[in-house]
């Protein structure tokens, strides 16, 4: 076969053509076969998974009744002594995390789904979008009891992010046959993202230095936590065919 | 112009609507626990799963065992399939799962072999065909993965995109680099 310079090569037919026949492995047919009787041995009905609208309204719902009750537990001062202009971006950037984090987690559940953001993305816009929110929206005022006054908001908002992810690992439970590192970051990312909610509502202390370090903090350990779970995971489960 | 002429590629994808279409009519039937559509997409879908693991230039033994273990995860995720969407997407992200997976347990294992003074013979080369074809196996395995999905399988860049759970975009420009790879590779074999 004449092979053509390499500068055809890019609209070459031949290339295109030589691509497209490319010698499959012929599988005998008792292969197949077999795999066949194979998957009949366990041939059930199943019922298909709901919509991706429904299934992230069931995310967003898990979200608020948890993240509600949380609040309702831990109280709501915070929220209240920010003005009304600061609680409303504050609000709006929370209302948005959860639509988003809802949405990348009902499209985890099935494969083949269209994706415009990535798993690693959507990780990614939380925390840079907090932290860009925090930094902008929050005095810079230094505190003298930096320490004392930020581990409890980090460890309150890390348990906070456990109990929430192990709820949405449960949810995914029926579908996302791939438990992967990025998906386990968004699991971590959404858990995370109702611990700094619940905060936000909670926590009185506000200046930028401590949302940024001890809310964001609190977010991005749960963000690597979750990709290092859903790594282990996968790992545990690819040794299964 | 990289990606198909219009002709071709309209003969083409209406061919593809109508075989997607009995796909998904068969996969449906399969989810209502119907076995006669499990012999039908086991013969349907076979060979385009075996072109694809093809693709890692394994024997052809170990193209078996993928496709086996392909197709019992195929069966254990088969809820998550909705009529709806298209089917080689679906398909093609749970192969390409397997793919990664047989490949991390062969790289696991080969860490951990001892080497032996004699090696014994491969029991089976993968066939191929041409030079120009083994130039692919040069290429990374994004970017072979990508080109062997919408040139030997014959998928669209968004079905390329839904199965390897990237955007449209990232595709095309995977494609443009497997090209650009493919003509320097030939241009050094020149």
């Amino acid at each position: 076969m004449r092979i053509k310079k390499p500068s055809e090569i890019e609209f070459s037919p031949e290339l295109e053509a030589l691509l497209s026949s490319a010698a499959a492995p012929e599988v005998e047919p008792r292969v197949r076969a077999g795999i066949a009787s194979r998957l009949k041995t366990s041939l059930a009905p199943v019922r298909p998974l709901a919509s991706t609208p429904l299934l992230a309204g069931e995310f967003a719902a898990a979200f608020i009744v948890l993240g509600g009750a949380l609040i309702a537990m831990m109280g709501t001062r915070g929220i209240f002594a920010l003005s009304m202009g600061r609680a409303a971006v504050l609000l709006a950037g929370l209302t948005a995390g959860v639509a988003l984090v809802s949405v990348s987690l009902a499209l985890a559940m099935a494969p083949g789904t269209l994706r415009r953001i990535s798993d690693a993305g959507v990780a990614g816009i939380l925390a840079a979008g907090f932290l860009a929110v925090a930094a902008l929206l929050f005095p810079w005022q230094p505190s003298a009891a930096f320490f004392s006054e930020g581990w409890p908001c980090m460890v309150s908002g890390l348990a906070m992010a456990v109990f929430t992810a192990l709820l949405f690992t449960w949810l995914l439970r029926r579908g996302a046959p791939f438990y992967s590192g990025a998906l386990g970051g968004t699991v971590g990312a959404a858990a995370g993202w109702l611990g700094i909610a619940v905060l936000e509502f909670r926590c009185t202390y506000q200046s930028a230095p401590h949302q940024l370090v001890w809310h964001g903090g609190a977010l991005l350990l749960a963000i690597a936590g979750g990709a290092i779970l859903g790594r282990r995971a996968h790992a545990s489960r690819r040794m299964a065919p | 112009m990289l990606f198909s002429d219009p002709p071709a590629a309209a003969v083409r994808s209406a061919s593809r609507r109508a075989e997607e279409d009995y796909l998904r009519v068969l996969m449906t039937r399969y989810q209502s626990g119907e076995p006669s559509a499990v012999d039908e997409l086991v013969r349907a879908l076979s060979p385009m799963l075996s072109r694809f693991f093809a693709s890692q230039y394994l024997s052809l033994a170990d193209i078996e065992d993928l496709l086996q273990n392909c197709w019992l995860r195929i069966h254990r995720a088969r809820h998550t399939y909705r009529a709806d969407e298209p089917l080689l997407p679906w398909i093609f992200a749970i192969a390409r799962h397997s793919k990664l997976d047989a490949y991390r347990k062969r790289r696991r294992i080969g860490s951990r072999e001892v080497l032996m003074d004699q090696l014994p013979e491969r029991s089976a080369e993968p066939p191929r065909e041409s030079p120009l074809l083994g130039l692919l196996e040069r290429l990374p395995d994004s970017q072979r993965e990508v080109l062997v999905m919408l040139k030997v399988i014959g998928m669209s860049l968004e079905e390329v995109a839904r199965a390897t759970s990237s955007t449209t975009g990232a595709v095309k420009q995977k494609a443009h680099r497997a090209y650009a790879a493919l003509r320097r590779m030939l241009e050094e074999v020149r």
